[in-house]
C-alpha cells in the first residue's frame, strides 16, 4: 500500500513536472517575445527621436501644450511606438501559449488593450479640446466685457471633459446604458433649468442685461482703432 | 520669395487688358458696398489724372468684393463732367479707361488689392496707387502726391501722411507705427493708412508673396505692403494728404478681427525679415512730399470707462493665458497698472508686453490667434492710459507723447533681438530683457 501511495505521489510529481515542462517553451517564447518587443521598441524610439531631431521638430507643440502636455511630439511619438511594439510582442507571446485559462485571460487582456488605448486617445483629445474651448470662451467673454467669463469658461471646460470621458467609457463598454441615461438627464435638466431660470426667475435681470449689452455694443468705446 | 500662382482674372478682363496694351499709370480702388461714396473717389481720381498726368496713359481699376448696392455701376457710370468746374487750369482730358472686376480669394481688402496688383503686372504699369472707396476727403491732389514721387522721383513706395485726431488710429499709434519704426528704422507715420503709391515692379513683388491665404488677404494688407517695401530696401517716402475723412463705421470692421489681422501680419513679417531688422538700430525720418498744414479735425468722443473696464477685466481673468508668453514681473506690472486709479500702463511695460507677444508668437507659445486676442485688453489699457495722459493736450503734445513711446520701442529693441532666437517651443516665458 505504501508502495502504491509512493508511486501515485511520484506520478503526481511527474505529471506536475511534465505540465511545468510543457509550459516552459511557451513561457520562454512569451518572455523572448517581450524581450524582442522591448528591444524593437527601444530601437524605434531612438530612431524616431533621431528623425525628429534631424527634421528639427523636437520642440513641444502648441496643440500638445494646449492639451496640458509638456512632452514634445517626438517624445510622444516615440513613447507610443515603444508601447505599441511591446503590445505586439505580448500578443505574439500569448499566442504561443497552450490553450487554457492563462492564455484565455492574457488573450482577453491583450484584446482589451486596443480599446483601452482608443479610449485614452479620446480622453487625450478631450483634454486638448477642453483647454482650447476654455481659453476661447474666456477670451471672447473678457474681450466683450461679459461678466463671469472665468466661471463660464470653467463650466465649458468641465462639460467638454465630461463629454469626452463619457465617450471614452462608452468605447470601453463601461456602464453604457447608465451613461446614456445620466447624460440625457443632466443635459435635459440643464436646458430646462436654464430656460426656466432665464424665462421666469431672472426675466427682468435677463432683459436688463441684454439691453445693456446691446447698448454697449452699439456705443463701444468711440475710438477708431486703425 | 516663393512664387505663387497669381489670382485668376475674368476672360473679359483679360481681353480688355490685351486691348489696352502697356499703361503708364494705374489707380486701384478696392470696394464692397460703397455706392454712396465711391462716385466722389472716381471723380477725384479722374480729375487728378487729367490735371497732373494729362500725357500719361492711365487706367482706373475697381476690384469689388461682390457689392449688392450698385457700387460697380457707380464706378462705370460716374462722369467726370466739365473739368473746368473742378480745376481752374483744366486741360482737355480723354475719357478715363476703367476696369471693373470682382476679385477672387478670401473676402477682404487684401484680396481686392491682389487682383489690382495682377492687373498692374499684366499692364506693365510704371506707377500705381490705391485709394479707399469710402473716402470723403480725397482731392485730385492725392493722385499727384501718391503717383508723382514714383513716376518722377524714382521712389518705389509712397505712404500716406494724414492729419488725424489724437484718438483716431490707436492701433497705429500704440503698436504698428512705433514697432515698424523700431524694427525697420524708418519713420513711416501711417504704415496702415490705406492709401499708397508704389511702382509697377513693387506690385509684381507683392504678387509673389506666398501667404495670400492668411491675414494679408484682409486687414493685414496695408502693413504687408509697407513692411515689404521697408524690409526689401526700396526707396520709400511719405505724402501729406491732409485729413482722412471716411465713412465712420466699416460694418465689417471689428476691433478683434482688425487687431488679429494687422498684428498677425506684423509678427509674421518679423519672422520673414528677422535677418533684416535684427541688424537695425535707431530710426531716421522719411522724406515727406506735400506741405503739411493744420486741419480742423472731427472730435473723437472716447468712452474711457469702457476701455478701463475691459482692461481691468482682462487683468483679473487672463493672467493664466498671459503667463504662457509673459514673464512674472510683467504680469505683476499689469496687475499694478490695473489697480491704479486711473489705470496707468507705462510705456516700458507695454513695450515689453508687445515684444513678449512677438517672441511668443514666433515660438508658438499659444495658438497664434489666441495669443493676439489676449492682447486686446492690454491694448485697450494702453489706449486708456494715453487718453488720460493727453486729455487736455494739444495735437503736438499728444504727438510728442507718442514719440516718447516710439523711442521706448527703439531702446528696448535689443531685448526682442535676443529673445527672437530663443528655441522655438520653449515653455519658458521670456526673461531678462523682456
Amino acid at each position: 500500500m505504501l508502495e502504491n501511495l509512493g508511486r501515485q505521489i511520484g506520478d503526481a510529481f511527474l505529471r506536475l513536472g511534465d505540465a511545468f515542462l510543457s509550459v516552459i517553451p511557451a513561457f520562454v517564447v512569451l518572455v523572448g517575445a517581450l524581450l524582442v518587443g522591448l528591444v524593437v521598441g527601444v530601437l524605434i524610439r531612438l530612431a524616431l527621436n533621431l528623425l525628429f531631431r534631424m527634421a528639427r521638430q523636437s520642440d513641444s507643440s502648441p496643440l500638445l501644450r494646449a492639451a496640458g502636455f509638456k512632452a514634445s511630439p517626438s517624445a510622444l511619438a516615440a513613447g507610443v511606438s515603444f508601447w505599441a511594439a511591446l503590445l505586439v510582442a505580448l500578443a505574439v507571446g500569448v499566442n504561443a501559449l497552450e490553450p487554457g485559462a492563462l492564455r484565455n485571460v492574457l488573450a482577453d487582456i491583450v484584446a482589451f488593450l486596443p480599446r483601452l488605448l482608443t479610449s485614452a486617445l479620446i480622453v487625450l483629445v478631450g483634454f486638448g479640446l477642453a483647454a482650447l474651448a476654455r481659453r476661447s470662451v474666456l477670451l471672447a467673454a473678457v474681450n466683450s466685457g461679459l461678466p463671469w467669463g472665468r466661471a463660464v469658461s470653467r463650466l465649458v471646460h468641465a462639460a467638454v471633459l465630461v463629454f469626452f470621458a463619457a465617450m471614452g467609457l462608452d468605447n470601453l463598454g463601461v456602464g453604457r446604458s447608465i451613461l446614456v441615461a445620466a447624460f440625457s438627464i443632466v443635459a435635459g435638466g440643464f436646458v430646462l433649468a436654464a430656460a426656466l431660470a432665464f424665462g421666469l426667475g431672472a426675466r427682468d435681470l435677463a432683459r436688463g442685461y441684454l439691453e445693456k449689452r446691446l447698448r454697449a455694443e452699439e456705443e463701444d468705446s468711440g475710438i477708431h482703432h486703425v | 520669395m516663393a512664387l505663387t500662382a497669381p489670382p485668376e482674372l475674368d476672360a473679359e478682363v483679360m481681353t480688355r487688358l490685351k486691348t489696352l496694351g502697356r499703361v503708364d499709370l494705374l489707380v486701384g480702388i478696392p470696394s464692397f458696398n460703397n455706392a454712396r461714396t465711391i462716385g466722389h473717389v472716381v471723380r477725384a481720381v479722374a480729375a487728378g489724372l487729367a490735371r497732373h498726368f494729362p500725357e500719361a496713359k492711365a487706367v482706373l481699376v475697381n476690384s469689388d468684393g461682390g457689392s449688392t448696392d450698385g457700387t460697380r455701376d457707380v464706378v462705370v457710370k460716374t462722369e467726370l463732367g466739365d473739368l473746368t468746374e473742378i480745376l481752374v487750369d483744366a486741360v482737355p482730358a480723354s475719357p478715363l479707361s476703367r476696369i471693373v472686376t470682382p476679385y477672387s480669394g478670401l473676402p477682404g481688402k487684401g484680396s481686392a488689392l491682389r487682383t489690382i496688383f495682377r492687373i498692374a503686372s499684366e499692364l506693365e504699369v510704371s506707377a500705381c496707387c490705391v485709394v479707399d472707396s469710402d473716402l470723403r476727403s480725397i482731392t485730385p491732389e492725392w493722385v499727384e502726391l501718391l503717383l508723382g514721387p514714383v513716376l518722377e522721383r524714382g521712389y518705389e513706395f509712397v505712404a500716406p501722411l494724414y492729419a488725424r485726431h489724437r484718438y483716431d488710429g490707436t492701433i497705429t499709434n500704440t503698436i504698428v507705427y512705433p514697432l515698424t519704426r523700431a524694427l525697420y528704422g524708418r519713420r513711416i507715420r501711417q504704415p496702415i493708412g490705406g492709401d499708397f503709391g508704389f511702382s509697377g515692379s513693387l506690385a509684381r513683388r507683392f504678387l509673389e508673396y506666398d501667404g495670400w491665404e492668411g491675414p494679408v488677404a484682409r486687414y493685414g494688407i496695408d502693413i504687408f505692403m509697407t513692411t515689404t517695401a521697408l524690409a526689401e530696401g526700396d526707396r520709400v517716402c511719405q505724402s501729406f494728404l491732409g485729413a482722412k475723412l471716411h465713412d465712420p463705421k466699416d460694418p465689417g470692421a471689428d476691433l478683434r478681427d482688425m487687431l488679429v489681422q494687422v498684428v498677425s501680419t506684423l509678427f509674421d513679417l518679423m519672422g520673414r525679415y528677422a535677418d533684416v531688422w535684427k541688424g537695425i538700430n535707431g530710426s531716421e525720418d522719411v522724406r515727406v512730399f506735400g506741405l503739411p498744414y493744420a486741419v480742423g479735425l472731427e472730435p473723437v468722443p472716447v468712452k474711457i470707462d469702457r476701455l478701463v473696464s475691459l482692461f481691468r477685466q482682462g487683468a483679473a481673468e487672463l493672467e493664466s493665458v498671459w503667463k504662457s508668453f509673459l514673464p512674472e514681473d510683467v504680469l505683476r506690472g499689469i496687475q499694478e497698472a490695473a489697480a491704479r486709479v486711473p489705470p496707468a500702463l507705462s510705456d516700458e511695460l507695454f513695450v515689453r508686453i508687445i515684444y513678449g507677444a512677438a517672441a511668443g508668437y514666433t515660438r508658438k507659445s499659444l495658438p497664434r490667434e489666441t495669443l493676439i486676442r489676449s492682447l486686446i485688453p492690454l491694448y485697450l489699457g494702453k489706449v486708456a492710459t494715453f487718453v488720460e495722459e493727453t486729455r487736455d493736450a494739444e495735437a503736438a503734445e499728444a504727438e510728442a507723447r507718442l514719440e516718447t513711446l516710439a523711442r521706448v520701442y527703439e531702446s528696448e529693441k535689443a531685448s526682442i533681438v535676443l529673445a527672437w532666437d530663443v528655441r522655438r517651443g520653449s515653455d519658458e516665458p521670456l526673461k531678462g530683457g523682456l
